[in-house]
C-alpha cells in the first residue's frame, strides 16, 4: 500500500468516526435534532440523499451493463468499479433512509408485513433483488482472479472466496460469462424501472403533490441517475488509480467521457424543458408556484449554483476544453462536481414541492414546532437557534446534525470503498 | 300573530319574521333592550329550561339528540355506520375551542395539531371579512393516504373512519405526503413545558409525558391500533381519529361537544332520520378538494351569505331574541334544523 493510500485511509477513518457522533444524538433524540422537527416539511436531507444514492447505484449499474451486457470493449476496466460503487450506494440507500424513520427499530416491518400497494413496501423488496444480483455478479467477474490470488496464497480472505476451488478452466470462464450476461441483462429492467423508476413512482404517484406528481418523475429520475452514475465512476477510477499509483488507462478515460457529455446534455435538455413548460404555462397552476420558489425562492442557490454552476457549466467546461486522457484528474474534479450537482437536483425534487402547504391559510400552529432546547446540547443551541429562524414555516433547511450524519455516511462509504478495492481483484490478474 | 306561534308541531322551519315579532304590541320594550344590551346568558338563564325536545334551535338540544342517535348507532353492526361530521360554517366563530379541546383529549403535543381551524381574510380596507374553517381529517372514503403505507399500518375501517397503528407505524411519512388535506402530521416527541432541572417548571415534562400515555389514545384499546398496540408515539405519524374512543362509548367527539358556536354536527349517515342527513338535505353542503376525488366524510355547509362574523353575531342575537320572546308568549314551536335563523 502506498503512503498516499494509507494516508488517505487515516483520514477517512478519522472523518467518519468524528462526524459518526451524530449517529448518537439521532438515537438519543430521535427526529428533534433534525430541522424537520421545526418546520411542515416532512422530508428533508435525508431523503434527498436517499434518492441521490438510489440514482448513484443505478446509474453505476447501468455503466457496469455496457461491459457485461453488451461486451463495449471500451468500458472493460471500469465494469468492476462500475460494480463495487453499485453495491456500495445501495448501502449508502439503507444508511440514509434508516435515521430518517420515525422509529429505526420498526424498520423490519418493510419486510415482515410490507404492503405492495405502496411503492416504498415495493422498493424495500427491490433493492433485495437488486443486491443479490449486484453481488452475485460482482463476485462472478472477479472469480478467476481470486482463484488466482488463492492459488498464490496471497491471503485467507481469497481461498474463503474461492470457496475451495483450486482451478478455473475455459470451461468456468465461459459459464460464468454466460451468467454474468444474463444477470447484467435481468438488472437492466431491476435497475431502471424497479429500483430507480420505482424510487421515482414513490414520488410520481402521489397526486396531492404537484411536480412530484406524473409520469414525468421516475424518467427524470432515470436519466439523472445514468448520468450522476457515470460521472461517479469515472472520478473514482481515476481517483483511485491515482492514490494507489496505478496507470490510468486512457482509452478507458476518453469513453467514460464521451458517455457523461452525452448524458450531461440529456438531462440538461429534460431540465430545460421541465423548467420552461412549467414556467410558461397560461394558467397560475401550483406547479408553477413551485418552480418559483426552486429558481427564485429560498432554495435559489441550490437551482443556479449547485446544480447549473458545479454540476453543469463547470465540469462541462473542464471535459469539453481539456484533454481528458492528458488531465485525468481534473476529469475526475468535473466528475465529482457533477455528482455534487446531482445531489442538489435531488435536493431540488423533494424540498420545493414541499415548500407549497395544502392550503394557503394553514394555522402556524400548524407547522411552527417547539425549538428542541431541552434535548440539544448546549453548545450548539445558539446554532440550532440560528438555523431555525431560517427553519421555522414551511422553510427546511437542515441542522447541523443533518448534515453531520450525512456527511459520516459519505465518510463511511468512501472508506469502505477505498478497503474494498485493495481487497477484490479490480483488473485481470497477472499469471 | 300569537297563533302564528302555536303552530302544530310540524318540523317545518317558522315562516314567523322576527321583526314581526318586534312590532308586536305584546312585546315589552324590556325585553328587546335586555336583549339587544347583551344582558342574553342573565335572561336566559332566568327561564326555567324546556324540555329537550321542544327548541329545537337550542344548542343542548342539538347535542342531546345527536348524542341519542350516536347510541342508537352503535347498536348497530359497524359496518352499517357511516360517521360523517357537518361543519356550518355560518355558525363558527373562529374561537379555537375545538382545537384546543381536542388537544386537552388526546393531549397531542406541540407540533401536532389534528383540527386547527384555518382564517383567512377577504375583501380590502375597509370592507373586510374574516373567514374560518375548521380542518379535522376528512376520513376520506377513497382515502389516498392509506394504500402508499408500506407497512399497512394505516386503514379505513368499515365505519369509514381511517384509523393509524401507532404501534406499527415506521415513521416513514409516506402518508404525510399523499394527504392533500395536510391532515398528518408527526410526533417529533416535544413537551410543552421544556425538560428542566431546576426550578418550579422541573420535571414537568416527565410527568406530561406520564399524563399522556394515560390518554386513550395512547393506550392499546379495542378501538385503536391492532395487534401490535398503541403505546408511545413519539417518532410516528398521527392524525384525527374523530375520537373513536368517544364515539364508541356513546359519547360525541371532543370538538363537537366543545364547539361554541355549535357549527360543528356529528352523526350516522346511514341514518336517514340522523340530524347530519337533515342538514344535509336542507343546506347546500361541500366538501374541500372535491375533485381529487378522496370522498371526504367532512361537510361544509356555507348556506346563503356564508360565514361572516357580523352575520353570525346578528343571527345569534336573533335566536335568543326568539328565545325570550317565544317564552313570554308561553308558546311552543319548532324550528327548522341547524337553526340558522329563523328566516
Ligand atoms: S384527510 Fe388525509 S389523512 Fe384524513 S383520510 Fe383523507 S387523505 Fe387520509
Ligand atoms: S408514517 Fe406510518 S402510517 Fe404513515 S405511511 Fe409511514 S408507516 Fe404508514
Amino acid at each position: 500500500m502506498s503512503r498516499r493510500y494509507l494516508a488517505w485511509i487515516a483520514i477517512l477513518v478519522v472523518l467518519t468516526v468524528a462526524t459518526g457522533y451524530s449517529w448518537y444524538v439521532r438515537v438519543l433524540y430521535n427526529l428533534k435534532i433534525t430541522a424537520l422537527s421545526q418546520s411542515s416539511t416532512a422530508w428533508g436531507l435525508w431523503v434527498s440523499f436517499y434518492i441521490f444514492f438510489v440514482g448513484l447505484s443505478a446509474g453505476a449499474f447501468l455503466i457496469s451493463t455496457l461491459v457485461y451486457g453488451f461486451g463495449l470493449k471500451n468500458f472493460e476496466r471500469i465494469g468492476r468499479y462500475a460494480l463495487l460503487i453499485a453495491i456500495l450506494s445501495l448501502f449508502g440507500v439503507f444508511l440514509s433512509i434508516l435515521p430518517d424513520l420515525g422509529r429505526m427499530e420498526r424498520f423490519i416491518y418493510l419486510y415482515t408485513s410490507p404492503n405492495f400497494s405502496s411503492w416504498i413496501a415495493i422498493e424495500a423488496w427491490m433493492y433485495v433483488i437488486y443486491i443479490v444480483i449486484l453481488i452475485a455478479e460482482l463476485y462472478l467477474v472477479s472469480r478467476a482472479d481470486i482463484i488466482k490470488l488463492a492459488n498464490r496464497g496471497a491471503g485467507g480472505i481469497y481461498r474463503l472466496l474461492a470457496l475451495g476451488k483450486k482451478s478455473y478452466t475455459e470451461g468456468d470462464a465461459k459459464r460464468d460469462a454466460t451468467i454474468v450476461r444474463i444477470l447484467a441483462l435481468i438488472g437492466i429492467p431491476v435497475a431502471a424501472i424497479g429500483v430507480h423508476g420505482g424510487t421515482g413512482a414513490i414520488f410520481g404517484v402521489i397526486g396531492a403533490r404537484p411536480v412530484w406528481f406524473g409520469a414525468y418523475t421516475p424518467i427524470y429520475f432515470v436519466l439523472s441517475a445514468l448520468f450522476s452514475g457515470a460521472a461517479l465512476v469515472l472520478a473514482l477510477y481515476i481517483l483511485t488509480k491515482w492514490l494507489q499509483g496505478g496507470e490510468i488507462d486512457p482509452v478507458t478515460v476518453d469513453s467514460m467521457v464521451g458517455v457523461v457529455i452525452l448524458l450531461a446534455f440529456v438531462e440538461l435538455f429534460f431540465m430545460f424543458w421541465e423548467v420552461v413548460t412549467n414556467m410558461w404555462t397560461t394558467a397560475p397552476t401550483a406547479e408553477r408556484e413551485i418552480l418559483n420558489i426552486m429558481l427564485f425562492g429560498s432554495y435559489w442557490w441550490v437551482f443556479w449554483v449547485v446544480e447549473l454552476l458545479l454540476g453543469f457549466i463547470v465540469p462541462l467546461g473542464i471535459l469539453m476544453f481539456t484533454k481528458p486522457s492528458r488531465r485525468p484528474l481534473l476529469a475526475a474534479l468535473a466528475g465529482i462536481l457533477m455528482v455534487i450537482g446531482v445531489a442538489g437536483i435531488r435536493f431540488n425534487i423533494v424540498l420545493p414541492t414541499l415548500a407549497e402547504k395544502p392550503f394557503p391559510w394553514m394555522p402556524p400552529e400548524w407547522d411552527i414546532k417547539m425549538l428542541p432546547w431541552d434535548r440539544i446540547p448546549g453548545y450548539v443551541a445558539g446554532a440550532a437557534q440560528w438555523i431555525a429562524n431560517f427553519s421555522q414555516g414551511t422553510y427546511y433547511f437542515p441542522t447541523i446534525w443533518e448534515w453531520m450524519l450525512q456527511a459520516s455516511i459519505i465518510f463511511l462509504l468512501l472508506l469502505l470503498y477505498s478497503i474494498f478495492v485493495k481487497v477484490i481483484p479490480m483488473e485481470v490478474v497477472e499469471e | 300573530m300569537v297563533d302564528g306561534l302555536r303552530r302544530p308541531n310540524g318540523s317545518e322551519t317558522s315562516r314567523l319574521g322576527r321583526r314581526e315579532f318586534l312590532k308586536g304590541a305584546l312585546l315589552g320594550a324590556a325585553v328587546t333592550v335586555g336583549v339587544l344590551s347583551g344582558d342574553l346568558s342573565l335572561r336566559v338563564a332566568a327561564q326555567p329550561s324546556p324540555p329537550a325536545e321542544s327548541l329545537a334551535l337550542d344548542r343542548e338540544s342539538e347535542l342531546v339528540r345527536m348524542t341519542r342517535e350516536l347510541q342508537e348507532s352503535l347498536k348497530k353492526p359497524l359496518q352499517e355506520r357511516k360517521w360523517v361530521m357537518v361543519i356550518d360554517l355560518r355558525r363558527c366563530v373562529g374561537c379555537h375551542s375545538c382545537t384546543v379541546s381536542c388537544i386537552a383529549e388526546n393531549k397531542t403535543p406541540p407540533g401536532i395539531t389534528y383540527r386547527p381551524v384555518m382564517i383567512w381574510e377577504t375583501g380590502e380596507y375597509p370592507n373586510v371579512k374574516l373567514n374560518f374553517l375548521p380542518r379535522p381529517c376528512m376520513q376520506c372514503d377513497e382515502p389516498p393516504c392509506t394504500s402508499v403505507c408500506p407497512v399497512n399500518a394505516t386503514w379505513k375501517r368499515e365505519d369509514g373512519i381511517v384509523v393509524i397503528d401507532y404501534g406499527k407505524c415506521i415513521g416513514c411519512r409516506y402518508c404525510v405526503m399523499a394527504c392533500p388535506y395536510g391532515a398528518r402530521s408527526t410526533d417529533y416527541g416535544y413537551e410543552w413545558v421544556p425538560e428542566l432541572e431546576h426550578g418550579p417548571l422541573a420535571g414537568t415534562a416527565a410527568k406530561e409525558r406520564q399524563d399522556r400515555v394515560k390518554s386513550l389514545e395512547y393506550q392499546p384499546t379495542p378501538w385503536y391500533g391492532g395487534p401490535y398496540g398503541r403505546g408511545d408515539t413519539i417518532g410516528i405519524t398521527r392524525k384525527c381519529h374523530f375520537c373513536i374512543h368517544r364515539i364508541e362509548s356513546g359519547v360525541l367527539p371532543a370538538c363537537v361537544s366543545t364547539c361554541i358556536g355549535g357549527a360543528t354536527y356529528f352523526g350516522d349517515l346511514n341514518n336517514p332520520n340522523s340530524l347530519v342527513n337533515e342538514l344535509l338535505r336542507r343546506y347546500g353542503a361541500f366538501r374541500l378538494k372535491e375533485e381529487l376525488g378522496t370522498e371526504p366524510s367532512v361537510y361544509y355547509i356555507t348556506g346563503e351569505g356564508g360565514a361572516s362574523v357580523i352575520s353570525e353575531l346578528e343571527a345569534m342575537v336573533d335566536r335568543y331574541r326568539e328565545e325570550v320572546l317565544l317564552r313570554e308568549f308561553g308558546g311552543r314551536f319548532r324550528a327548522g334544523l341547524g337553526g340558522g335563523g329563523l328566516e
